[in-house]
């Protein structure tokens, strides 16, 4: 994946997979304009002929023909402009995947959701891209070429439209300020009162508890119809903009061309039919705003979007400022040493400190301290999911985690184990999940391993997505284990089998255990205390628990 | 519901608002024949100035029909969002409304989450139907017709008949293309929409695993397919919509040749002049611009027609648990009592809870306690009446709740649960739930009791103090203990709470747990603890596991039992408190 430097991470591109979708759409959009212009031409050629009583077959023909060729670009527009949509949010999409997986672990809650937001809005971007870009440049671009059409007819008719003319993209610009401001305000307002309206329903049972759920949906009702009001006030005097600029539009395009038409006309400059024409070239001039007018809406919304994920590329390009060494050490499997190794946070918390540390080939280490202390941030770097900023790291082959909530995707249990092992066999999958004492469990369902395990692992128990994860790290072959413990949230047979599960797949490994037990520290062959990020003492597992008391709790 | 029964529904609701619809419009129309009618005039007195008239006459008429169409589109789009806006206000409200007897018994299916989520997008998406469907509807039809009437009127009625099959294919076939296909097409395009949105949030939530597993690749490669398949959904829509754009394109040009060949011959014959022949062949050129409109609506309507199907769906749903007809008897005391309860939910294989009898007298102390998901907030929620067993009889102050007045129930007990609700406001009006009435000196006071005193009074705005969108300007225990402030507040006679303070340090909680332990001696306390080292002071502490009572009794007499408490204990004493 391409790194953008921090130098030009203000500097998102959001819309390079789009470009060449945006030229083609308004190239289209201009041979459009040029091919009405063309049908214009014949058309007032045909007046003429017409009313001088010649043939006009010739005239009618062109006229056709360019109308026809005008069709055949319409249809294109769509294709192109749903490609282009199309480019534009998958690119941002995967950029916006990469962004969230670069930020890795320590991508909290908000950056989550901040993500998720994002991610919303692609499709409106991609819209943006497809169709309201296009159309703003081309709502600029067409009237020059009209206006070099007219003046093939007429200089001076040409001259004084080029001094009106400006004042289209002028007048789009205003009109679309205005229509920004005040589609802002709007959704700051409403926002608030769809902030009320989600807390009401989310928080309804309370509400029923205590009663208050009639009242609650008075008081939405009198925010709404305040909001409503006041929005109202807002767009009385907003929309008299649309009065002005709906008008003065007509008068710049179709009234100018028609008078400059009459002026022309009576001085038995143009002809008639030459006359028509130029009327006909202003109606053209005055397509812009209707098309413009059409995507305002996806303009507005896609620009927020566009803002949000901006702000999100650019802040997440900036790379990790030169990570201590890490390197894997194969000639000593299962062996993990830490040799001076501090973790800064983004936010500035230091969470370790100069952390020296070795733990021997199928050593069992406990981690313990008070929370805080470091050891969920020191389990993390022995994993690889934080790089240290300083000191440096080796680990004798690949390690594995189980964390203390695991996370499981939504699919079913084989997909949840692949995710360890891409090319797993069916019977390895049963193999691991017999050792993780869940294979009688999913034998009597009817879908086996096909089991949908249910957004976030929700349709199964606590403990059996405890042992799912056992399963899925049993199927890495990692001489190293780190286990950050589950406390209490099973019942106790459960307890008693991730007990099991537990001790299976620490076999013959290497153990590193966050551990919230003193059952589970006591069993193990060293605790290593932690205080403020270092190391405080490292002591015999049957020793760890005084140890602990002098550490300091608080 | 048929679609048919759906757009009724909607229409019903325009009914109070139809006058203001009709001037939106109404000014539309006039709007849009001005588009066409300033061109088409502006055509025919240029014919008459090639024979001499004065210039004049012609710039003050377009100026001032000009100024009269932008007149009318102010009109049209004012009234519009009038009535769009009034009718999603209400919209709003009203599906709040249906929504309130359904909680949270009724929508077990949904999760609340995506319940939330879904009618919001849906009324959103019910906008367009008033906004941007009635008003270009009835243009797209009467402008076209207008234009020919104009055309049979002042210039001849053969061109307007040469015009007017144009803007009628239009408007009846051009939007209607493959309208079936569009249809499953749509319905494809939202459900891998729906597919890649929920595999980000996915990756997003299970970076750690990814990261742990190795498995970017897989995962980005994952949600690639998903977009492929939306993608694929979306180019063959913009396939339809090319055919549709090319045919209406074509029918505007049809439009043009077939008028100026009919008016030439009509020239001919001497039935049309040259005035004659200028304004139609503008009208030709002008008039089908707004029949064109519709093919964008179409879609738009759709989507609003099925959003507006779910929130329909969802308003019809029944109550789950009906209100007793008005009077009925109120509770007698403070006590509580499940008999013989049993419930198993909608779908589910297996009941939540069986046979459950518990018995907690008047201003009695009593622990329920129990692994995870062994049914201690089930048994909360039937005593609150957010639910209904399917067996058995839940008792408050000796009476069936489903005989008490929702009012009286909610008086008479009130609830802290687990994962506190705050509402968008300030400290005050979230404490003034439990009890509106409530002096400033009550809310104090029970924020105080509920350890939550120093930190409001440390900020700028005290009471006054917003609490964010969803209470997040708070952190986890700050709302458990706004909750706790609520409840105290509310001073029912009966109090329950549901693992209330589970998201509190050791010390806070200790506090807040005196302060609870303090109401044990004038009202009936139910306790769902978490922490078993809390509740052994109970009179009571039931003891519940897979959905049934093992064991009752007190903490000595339990752990004397050396059954499942006495395990539950013992691994309570194993788990380090403070790591």
């Amino acid at each position: 994946m391409p790194d953008v430097s921090p130098e030009d991470a203000p500097k998102v591109r959001l819309y390079r997979a789009g470009a060449s979708g945006i030229r083609l759409t308004v190239a289209l959009s201009l041979g459009r304009a040029f091919l009405s212009a063309v049908g214009a031409v014949a058309l007032g050629v045909l007046v003429d002929r017409v009313v001088d009583g010649d043939s006009f077959s010739a005239a009618m023909a062109v006229m056709a023909a360019a109308l026809a060729g005008r069709s055949l670009l319409a249809a294109f527009g769509p294709p192109v402009a749903s490609s282009t949509a199309n480019r534009v949010a998958s690119d941002l999409r995967i950029r916006l995947l990469g962004a969230a997986l670069r930020l890795g672990p320590w991508t909290g809650r908000r950056t989550g959701e901040t993500v998720n937001k994002a991610t919303e809005g692609v499709d409106s971007v991609g819209a943006l891209a497809g169709s309201f870009l296009p159309q703003l440049i081309a709502g600029m671009a067409v009237p020059i070429l009209l206006a070099a059409v007219v003046a093939a007819i007429d200089w001076p008719t040409a001259l004084v439209l080029v001094v009106v003319l400006p004042l289209i993209p002028m007048l789009l610009r205003a009109l679309e300020r205005r229509f920004a401001s005040v589609s802002a305000r709007y959704r700051a307002t409403s926002d608030r009162l769809a902030a009320r309206f989600t807390d009401g329903i989310q928080g309804l049972t309370t509400l029923k508890v205590f009663d208050r759920a009639d009242a609650y949906g008075d008081s939405i009702a009198d925010e709404a119809e305040e909001l409503r009001s006041e929005t109202m006030r807002l767009l009385r005097v907003n929309q008299l903009a649309l009065l002005a600029v709906d008008s003065l539009f007509t008068i710049g395009t179709i009234v100018a061309a028609a008078t400059m038409a009459a002026v022309r006309l009576s001085n038995g400059a143009v002809t008639l039919g030459e006359a028509v024409t130029i009327v006909v070239l202003g109606v053209l001039l005055i397509e812009p705003i209707a098309q413009i007018g059409r995507f305002f809406y996806v303009g507005a919304i896609g620009r927020a979007a566009a803002k949000q994920i901006g702000r999100l590329l650019g802040s997440s390009s900036i790379g990790d400022p030169s990570p201590a060494s890490v390197v894997d050490d194969d000639s000593r499997p299962g062996v993990v040493a830490l040799e001076r190794v501090s973790f800064t946070y983004p936010d500035g918390t230091l969470a370790l400190d100069d952390v020296t540390l070795t733990i021997e080939p199928g050593e069992r280490v406990a981690l313990i301290g008070p929370s805080g202390s470091g050891k969920t941030t020191l389990a993390h770097v022995i994993v690889g999911l934080l790089l240290p900023q300083a000191g440096s790291m080796s680990a004798g082959g690949p390690v594995v985690l189980v964390p203390q909530r695991p996370y499981l995707f939504e699919g079913t249990v084989a997909d949840n184990l692949r995710l360890a092992d891409p090319a797993a066999s069916t019977d390895r999958m049963w193999e691991v999940l017999e050792r993780a004492d869940l294979a009688s469990t999913l034998r009597i369902r009817p879908d086996g391993l096909d089991t949908r395990v249910g957004e976030r692992g929700l349709r199964l128990s606590g403990g059996e997505v405890q042992r799912l994860a056992i399963a899925r790290a049993l199927l890495v072959d990692a001489p190293v284990v780190v286990l950050d413990e589950p406390t209490s949230n099973i019942d106790l047979e459960s307890e008693h089998r991730l007990r099991r599960s537990i001790d299976r797949l620490t076999e013959g490994r290497t153990v590193v255990t966050v551990a919230h037990r003193r059952s589970t520290i006591s069993g193990m062959d060293r605790a290593i205390v932690l205080r403020d990020g270092r190391v405080a003492e490292s002591v015999d597992g049957a020793d760890a628990l005084a140890a602990l008391e002098r550490s300091g709790r608080r | 519901m048929t679609r048919r029964a759906v757009a009724v529904r909607l229409l019903r609701r325009l009914r109070p608002l139809a006058p203001m619809m009709a001037v939106s419009a109404t000014a539309r129309v006039v709007n849009q024949g001005l588009a066409v009618a300033i061109p088409a005039i502006a055509g025919a007195m240029l014919a008459h100035i090639a024979l001499g008239s004065p210039i004049g006459g012609l710039v003050a008429v377009l100026v001032g029909l000009a100024l009269v169409k932008g007149t009318f589109r102010y009109v049209e789009q004012f009234t519009g969002h009038a009535v769009a806006f009034r009718l999603l206000a209400d919209l709003r409200v009203d599906t709040y409304r249906s929504i309130v007897p359904l909680a949270p018994a009724g929508v077990d299916a949904d999760r609340t989450g995506d319940l939330v989520s879904r009618v919001i997008g849906d009324i959103d998406r019910v906008e367009p139907f008033y906004a941007h469907t009635i008003a270009p509807l009835v243009s797209g039809i009467s402008v076209p017709l207008l234009a020919a009437a104009g055309l049979a009127i002042w210039v001849d009625p053969w061109v307007a008949l040469a015009f007017l099959p144009f803007p009628l294919l239009m408007v009846a076939a051009v939007p209607f293309v493959r309208a079936g296909t569009v249809e499953s097409l749509t319905s494809e395009e939202r459900e891998a929409a729906g597919t890649t949105a929920s595999l980000f949030v996915d990756s997003i939530q299970g970076v750690r695993e990814i990261e742990v597993f190795d498995a970017r690749e897989a995962v980005t490669e994952r949600i690639c397919r998903a977009e492929d398949r939306g993608a694929s959904a979306r180019d063959r829509l913009a396939g339809i919509r090319a055919v549709r754009a090319g045919l209406g394109d074509l029918l505007a040009g049809g439009a043009v040749l077939a008028v100026a060949t009919v008016a030439a011959s009509r020239v001919d014959v001497g039935a049309v002049d040259a005035a004659g022949l200028a304004a139609a062949v503008v009208v030709a050129w002008a008039g089908t611009a707004s029949a064109r409109v519709l093919e964008d609506i179409v879609p738009d309507l759709e989507e609003a027609l099925s959003a507006a199907r779910r929130i329909f769906e969802l308003a019809d749903r029944p109550d789950p648990v009906p209100a007793p007809a008005t009077g009925g008897p109120v509770p007698v005391d403070e006590s509580v009592g499940l008999d013989g309860v049993g419930l198993t939910f909608a779908g589910a294989r297996d009941p939540a809870l069986r046979d459950v009898t518990i018995a907690v007298p008047s201003d009695g102390y009593t622990a329920i306690v129990g692994p995870s998901g062994s049914g201690k907030s089930t048994i909360a929620a039937l005593v609150l009446r957010l639910r209904d067993p399917s067996v058995g009889t839940v008792r408050v102050g000796r009476v069936d709740v489903r005989s008490i007045p929702p009012s009286v129930l909610a008086a008479h007990v009130a609830l802290v649960p687990q994962r506190p609700d705050i509402f968008y406001g300030t400290i005050r009006s979230n404490v003034l739930l439990g009890r509106p009435t409530a002096s400033d000196d009550d809310v104090w006071r029970s924020l105080e009791r509920a350890a939550l005193g120093v930190w409001v009074r440390s900020r700028p705005e005290g009471l006054d103090t917003v609490v964010g969108e969803l209470g997040e300007t708070m952190s986890g225990g700050q709302r458990q203990r706004l909750a706790i402030a609520r409840a105290f507040v509310a001073d029912a006679p009966i109090l329950v709470l549901d693992e209330a303070t589970s998201e509190l340090d050791p010390v806070t909680e200790e506090h807040v747990l005196r302060e609870i332990a303090h109401e044990r001696a004038t009202r009936t306390v139910i306790v769902i603890a978490h922490r078993l080292d809390t509740i052994t002071d109970a009179d009571d502490i039931v003891v519940v596991d897979a959905g049934t009572v093992v064991e009752t009794g007190r903490h000595a007499d339990l752990l004397a039992r050396h059954g499942v408490y006495a395990g539950l204990w013992r691994r309570h004493r194993d788990v380090l408190a403070d790591t």
